[in-house]
C-alpha cells in the first residue's frame, strides 16, 4: 500500500524510529573514529541530540507536519551535542523551514525540504568538509529529488540507499578516513536515522516511552554533566539589579510568532529571549512584573514549565558564601586599604569546559567563573552552556570549549542567549589555559578580549597521552589494542608500551629551541608519585626547561602536556 | 626654578647630576637597621642583603620636616616643583604636601604622579630638562600634568610574595591563588598595581611586555623608553635588544629598581616605561 501524503503524526513516528535505531547502533558509530582513541562519541552525541528533541515532541498536540518539524528543529538546536549533533540540528532547522506553513506534504515538498536542510547546514559550518555527514546528507537529498518518486515508502527507502552509497564513498573524499579504514561516523549516524524513518513508515512501532527511558539508562557514558560555580574569591560581582525576577516558561499555541511576542514583551523587562516558532516558544525575561508577562503570553496560548526566581535573593545567597570564603582566605589581612581591587566590577566572565577535577581547580585559580564538566567522554550540549550562562548572569561572557568537538555547540549559544557571548575556540585544555593567561577580568571590550585570548592559542603546543581502543595502523605506525599512544595537536604521533615512555617520545618530538615550560596534567589513572618522577626526569634531561606537574584528574587520558 | 623628587624615582645618578634634581630619600628598614634609599643603600647592596636574610624589609616615607628642610635649602624666591611617587603606594606625597602648607611664603607645586620608579622618574627627568632649557613655570607645570597621563609602565614580577606582604598588591590580588606557576605582568593604573596578564616563563613574559607596548604605542610613532630591572641586568639587556628592533626611539635609559621599590616588588623585576615623544616634550 502506498502513501502519497505525510502528516505530522507520521513524521513523529519517523523521528522516534530514528532515535531508537541510533540508540541501538551508537556504539558501532562511536567506534568509527579516525584515531583509535577512547573518545569516539559521535554516535552518543547524535543519539543524545535527537532524543532531547524527540522528548519535546510528547508535549506537542496536533498533527501539523510543520509544527512537528519545527519542534524537533528548535529543541535539537538547544540539545545539540558535539559537532555531529550541531550539524544534525542545522539539517533539521533547514528542513523545518522548508516545511513551514504546511499541514501535510507530498514527496516533492518533502524532498525540497531535505534540500533546504542541506543548504542550511552547509551555511552553518564555516568550512564545510566533504566526506562527512554533510556529503551524505547532500548526495542523498540530491539523488532522491531527481528520481521523482511519489510514494513515501519507496522514496525514503531510496533516500536511505543513496545515503549509504554516499557514506561508502566518504573514505575516497577524506584521506584520514581511508588511512584509518573507516567511513565517516556522522554520515553513518545519518544513514541510521534514515533507516529508522523507513522502518517507522513501514509500520514498526517505536514507543516514545521506550526511547526516552533507555536514554536514562545511558550507563557507560552516563556521567551527568554538572555545571559548577567558582566558590573562590572574586567569583561574582554584585550588581544592582534593575529587574528583579527571572521569568521563564514555555508557551504553546497556534501560529505563534516569536517576533511579534518579542515586541509585546519588550517594555516589561530586559534580557528578553524568545526561541522557537509555530506551536511552541520558549520565553525568558528579567522583569519586575512577571504577572504582566504571563498575562500577555496567556492571550497567545497555554503556559507550561513556568519558573520565576527572585534574582536579588540569589545574589544575596551567593554573596554570603563568598564573604565567608574570603574571611578564611590567607590574603585577607594584607589587602591594602586604598586598593581593595573591588572598586571596579568584573566586566567579563569566563565559562570553561573541564574534563577533570584537577583541571577544574586550575581553571578556577585562573579566574574562570563557571565550569562545565565534560570533555572527551561526554560533550556538553548547547543547553549545558545556556544553563551555565543563565547561572552566572554576567552580561559579557567568554566560552572556552577546550575540545575540538565542543566548539560548535558553544558557538550555537551565541544566538540563543540574551548575554553577549564570544567563543574562544580552544581545542585542548592547554590551549584553554594559554587563553586564560591573557584573560584580564578588568578588560571592558569583550570582542577585543576574545581576540587576544584567541591569539594566544597558537602559542602553546599540546600533547595528549591515551590508549588505543582497537588494532589499527596509521601513517605506517602499527597500533595494538591497548597500547599507549601520544597525540600531537589531536593527531597521532607516537606509539609506546607505557605512559611515561610515551610522554618522553612525544615531548622529544614536539620540543623546540626556546621552549621553557613543560606542564604535565596527569589523569585519574596516573599516581602523583609517577607523574612527579616523569616530571623530574624530563627536567633533568632538558636544560633550561622548567617542568611543572599538576593533577588533572581527567579520565582516559594519562596526560595532557603543554609545551610553551 | 628647581625640581625636587624622592628616591623612589629610581633615577640613575648621572641623570640626577646632569639635570640638577634635588632628591629627598625614603628609608628602608631591615629589622632594627635603617638605611637611606639610594644614599646608604644602593641597589647592588640591597639585593645582596635581600637574598641573604629572612627579614622582610619595610619602608618609610620622608617626614614633612625632611621636605621643609630641603625646600628651605633651595631657598625663598625659587619656584619649586616637587614630583612624587603614587600616593596610593606611599605617604611621601602627603609629607611633601604638609611641608608645602608649612611654607606658605614659598612658591611650591607638589605632584602625585600616580606612578613609581622610573615611570615616576621619567616625569621628573622631562620636567628637569624643560626647566634647564629655560621654560616658563606654566610650561613646566603643564608638561608635568601631560606626562603623568602619558607615561605607561608594564612590568613582570618574579613572585607576588613581596607585593602581597607589603600590602601593595592592589587590584592584582585577583591574580593570586593560581595553581600553576605564572609570571604576572602588571601595570599602574590610578596609582594602583593593576593586573595586565600572566605569562608562563620569563622569556615569554619579556615577549609579552614588548607586544603590550607595541599595541599601546605602535611601531611608527616616536617614543621615549626606559627599562627597569631588579638585579637582572642580563635580562634587561636582552629586553633592550628586543625593543631596539621594534620601536622608534633614540636611547633607552636603563635603571635599577632601588631599595624601597625593590622591598615592595622583590628581586627579578623587569619592565618597560614608555611615553610618546610629542610636542609637549621640548628637546
Amino acid at each position: 500500500m502506498g502513501r502519497d501524503i505525510l502528516k505530522g503524526d507520521m513524521l513523529k513516528e519517523m523521528f522516534y524510529g530514528g532515535t531508537f535505531l541510533l540508540r541501538e547502533q551508537k556504539e558501532i558509530i562511536n567506534a568509527l573514529n579516525v584515531f583509535p582513541v577512547p573518545d569516539g562519541d559521535t554516535g552518543t552525541n547524535m543519539f543524545l541530540t535527537l532524543s532531547y528533541a524527540v522528548e519535546q515532541l510528547k508535549d506537542l498536540d496536533g498533527d501539523r507536519i510543520d509544527e512537528v518539524a519545527s519542534c524537533v528543529a528548535n529543541s535539537s538546536l538547544v540539545g545539540a551535542r558535539g559537532n555531529s549533533g550541531v550539524i544534525l540540528s542545522q539539517l533539521f532547522r533547514g528542513f523545518s523551514q522548508g516545511l513551514a506553513g504546511k499541514k501535510e506534504v507530498d514527496v516533492e515538498s518533502f524532498a525540497s525540504a531535505l534540500q533546504e536542510g542541506v543548504r542550511t547546514a552547509y551555511k552553518a559550518v564555516m568550512k564545510p568538509v566533504e566526506g562527512t555527514m554533510l556529503t551524505v546528507a547532500r548526495e542523498g537529498a540530491e539523488k532522491v529529488t531527481q528520481e521523482g518518486e511519489r510514494d513515501f515508502i519507496y522514496f525514503l527507502e531510496n533516500l536511505n540507499e543513496q545515503a549509504i552509497k554516499a557514506l561508502e564513498k566518504t573514505p575516497e573524499l577524506l584521506p584520514v578516513l581511508k588511512e584509518s579504514g573507516v567511513v565517516d561516523a556522522g554520515g553513518k549516524g545519518l544513514c541510521v536515522i534514515y533507516e529508522g524513518f523507513v522502518r517507522a513508515l513501514k509500520g514498526d512501532k517505536f514507543e516514545l516511552a521506550e526511547v526516552a527511558e533507555k536514554k536514562e539508562g545511558e550507563g557507560e557514558k552516563g556521567k551527568k554533566i554538572a555545571v559548577k560555580g567558582n566558590k573562590g574569591p572574586d567569583s561574582s560581582s554584585f550588581q544592582k539589579l534593575s529587574y528583579k525576577y527571572c521569568t521563564e516558561f514555555i508557551l504553546k499555541g497556534k501560529n505563534l510568532d516569536s517576533e511579534e511576542l518579542k515586541r509585546k514583551l519588550n517594555n516589561t523587562g530586559d534580557s528578553l529571549l524568545v526561541v522557537g516558532n509555530g506551536s511552541m516558544l520558549k520565553v525568558h525575561i528579567h522583569s519586575n512584573n512577571p504577572g504582566k508577562v504571563l498575562e500577555i503570553c496567556l492571550a497567545q496560548g497555554d503556559l507550561s514549565q513556568v519558573k520565576i526566581d527572585n534574582m536579588e535573593e540569589q545574589q544575596e545567597t551567593a554573596g554570603l558564601s563568598q564573604g565567608e570564603e574570603e574571611e578564611d582566605s590567607f590574603i585577607k589581612e594584607n589587602i591594602s586599604s586604598s586598593s581593595n581591587g573591588k572598586d571596579k566590577l568584573q566586566e567579563i566572565q569566563v565559562i570553561a569546559v573541564s574534563p577533570g577535577e584537577g583541571i577544574t581547580e586550575v581553571f578556577y585559580s585562573l579566574g574562570v567563573s563557571q565550569v562545565i564538566e565534560g570533555g572527551q567522554t561526554m560533550n556538553p550540549c548547547t543547553d549545558d552552556f545556556l544553563k551555565a550562562l543563565e547561572k552566572i548572569k554576567a552580561p559579557k561572557v567568554i566560552l572556552l570549549p577546550n575540545n575540538k568537538n565542543i566548539i560548535l555547540a558553544a558557538e550555537q549559544t551565541r544566538h540563543l542567549s540574551y548575554q553577549e557571548v564570544e567563543v574562544v575556540p580552544s581545542k585542548t585544555v592547554p590551549q584553554g589555559i594559554s587563553a586564560l593567561m591573557r584573560f584580564n577580568p578588568l578588560e571592558k571590550d569583550l570582542k577585543e578580549m576574545a581576540r587576544e585570548m584567541e591569539e594566544s592559542l597558537s602559542q602553546v603546543k599540546t600533547g595528549q597521552i591515551t590508549f588505543a581502543v582497537r588494532d589499527s595502523t596509521y601513517n605506517e605506525l602499527s597500533i595494538k589494542n591497548g597500547s599507549v599512544i601520544g597525540l600531537r595537536e589531536n593527531a597521532l604521533e607516537v606509539v609506546e608500551e607505557t605512559s611515561s615512555q610515551a610522554v618522553f617520545s612525544l615531548v622529544d618530538s614536539m620540543i623546540e629551541e626556546g621552549d621553557e615550560v613543560i606542564t604535565l596534567y596527569f589523569g585519574e589513572d596516573v599516581s602523583e608519585e609517577e607523574a612527579q618522577r616523569v616530571a623530574r626526569d624530563l627536567e633533568n634531561f632538558y636544560e633550561n626547561v622548567e617542568v611543572e606537574c599538576c593533577r588533572g584528574g581527567q579520565p582516559l587520558y594519562y596526560y595532557f602536556i603543554s609545551i610553551e | 626654578m628647581r625640581i625636587v623628587s624622592d628616591s623612589t624615582a629610581d633615577l640613575p645618578i648621572s641623570i640626577i647630576d646632569e639635570y640638577n634634581v634635588e632628591i629627598v630619600p625614603l628609608r628602608v628598614h631591615f629589622g632594627e637597621e635603617v638605611f637611606l634609599d639610594w644614599v646608604e643603600m644602593k641597589p647592588e647592596k640591597f639585593y645582596d642583603k635581600l637574598t641573604s636574610t629572612d627579614i622582610l624589609p619595610r619602608t618609610s616615607q620622608p617626614s614633612p620636616a625632611d621636605f621643609v628642610k630641603k625646600y628651605k635649602e633651595i631657598g625663598e624666591g625659587e619656584t619649586i616643583i616637587s614630583i612624587h611617587i603614587s600616593s596610593n603606594l606611599s605617604g611621601t606625597y602627603q609629607s611633601a604636601m604638609m611641608a608645602r602648607d608649612m611654607l606658605p611664603e614659598m612658591d611650591i607645586h607638589v605632584f602625585d604622579t600616580k606612578l613609581a620608579s622610573m615611570a615616576h622618574g621619567a616625569v621628573v627627568m622631562e620636567a628637569a630638562r624643560a626647566a634647564r632649557e629655560g621654560k616658563s613655570r606654566e610650561e613646566v607645570l603643564h608638561l608635568v600634568k601631560e606626562m603623568i597621563d602619558k607615561v605607561k609602565v608594564y612590568f613582570m614580577v618574579n613572585t607576588f610574595e613581596y607585593l602581597q606582604k607589603n600590602g601593595r598588591i592592589g587590584r592584582a590580588q585577583a591574580m593570586l591563588g593560581s595553581l600553576l606557576k605564572v609570571k604576572p605582568i602588571l601595570t599602574l593604573e590610578d596609582g594602583i598595581v593593576t593586573p595586565k596578564e600572566k605569562a608562563r616563563g620569563r622569556s615569554k613574559a619579556l615577549d609579552r611586555l614588548v607586544k603590550i607596548c607595541l599595541d599601546e604605542f605602535g611601531s611608527k610613532n616616536s617614543v621615549k623608553i626606559a627599562l627597569i630591572h631588579g638585579n637582572v641586568l642580563e635580562e634587561v639587556l636582552k629586553l633592550k635588544e628586543m625593543v631596539e628592533g621594534v620601536f622608534k626611539f633614540e636611547e633607552a635609559v636603563i635603571s635599577d629598581l632601588g631599595a624601597v621599590i625593590g622591598s615592595h616588588t622583590g628581586p627579578g623585576v623587569v619592565g618597560i616605561v614608555m611615553y610618546p615623544h610629542n610636542d609637549y616634550l621640548i628637546s
